[in-house]
């Protein structure tokens, strides 16, 4: 072959190799089951808990603030402990459920098991909005 | 090792692995696929999470403020109150949760954009600078603008 001329190299190295040549570690793809099926079942439980639990809870302290104000009350009865706790906390814990469903659906595209933890979190986001709900 | 080129009479320049028996060093020069993603190329799912969690949160923050300027307003003009909130120009208690709507979703937006394209830090500034005007608004709204306790 003359000096000069275009070099032409077919590839046959496998696969990992040429990750390991380019200088990248080759991802190895685990196995995430059931990780779509529990973040289904978050966003379910999400969306369950707003209709039947908080949905309560927001129509008992809607009904709360009238009373409350015509027997002389004034800020407190909008602002108050169970305005926070029925109110704000399952709003913003149904909230923290969904993103948390959206961390773990981009986790478990990617294959990984952290998605888990993001699924379980969201979980323990409505049962703690649930428990100090229920409680107030 | 030297390699004679009868064609054109001159000796070819030794070229490992492809005239002379050796490990080649000739690159292929273009990219190749790998199974799975690369190290430290993976999107992160914390941050895709807080991304929307800002935005979600800086629309019910705006909200539950308009509504608490609002019920505050009304207590003061029936007297019932006796606040900040009353003395309080009608104009801030618009703009302030305006403006926590607009702030709140253009930096979540941006860090949402940023994890997307994988750029953790950036997103994570984004999303931190969001955060912490969320909560100087609703510190300088609850103790400036009302005067009372809030949320």
């Amino acid at each position: 072959m003359p000096p000069g001329q275009p070099v032409t190299v077919v590839n046959t190295m496998t696969r990992e190799s040429d990750a390991a040549a380019a200088g990248g570690q080759p991802a190895q793809r685990s196995n995430v089951p059931g990780l779509g099926l529990l973040t289904f079942v978050l966003v379910v439980g999400a969306i369950a808990f707003a209709a039947f639990v908080a949905r309560d809870w927001v129509a008992d302290w809607g009904r709360s603030v009238g009373p409350c104000l015509d027997g002389g009350g004034a800020w407190e009865c909008v602002v108050n402990d169970a305005s926070r706790t029925q109110l704000l906390l399952p709003i913003v814990a149904v909230l923290a459920a969904f993103s948390l469903a959206r961390g773990a659906g981009v986790e478990r595209q990617q294959g990984r098991g952290i998605g888990y933890l993001y699924a379980l979190l969201g979980f323990a986001a409505l049962a703690v909005a649930w428990s100090l709900g229920a409680a107030a | 090792m030297s390699v004679f080129d009868p064609y054109s009479q001159k000796q070819q320049p030794a070229m490992p692995g492809l005239n002379t028996g050796s490990q080649t060093q000739v690159s292929t020069m273009v990219p190749v696929d790998i199974d799975g993603i690369r190290t430290n190329r993976y999107r992160s799912g914390a941050l895709s999470a807080l991304a929307p969690f800002l935005g979600y949160c800086s629309v019910v923050l705006a909200a539950a403020m308009g509504l608490a300027g609002l019920a505050g307003r009304a207590l003061c003009l029936e007297g019932r109150l006796d606040a900040a909130v009353c003395e309080a120009e009608p104009s801030q208690l618009v703009l302030l949760p305006a403006a926590v709507l607009f702030f709140g979703l253009v930096f979540a937006t941006i860090g949402g954009s940023l994890a997307k394209k994988r750029r953790a830090s950036g997103s994570l500034v984004a999303l931190v600078l969001g955060v912490a005007a969320l909560v100087l608004a609703t510190q300088w709204f609850s103790t400036t603008l009302l005067g009372l306790p809030f949320p």
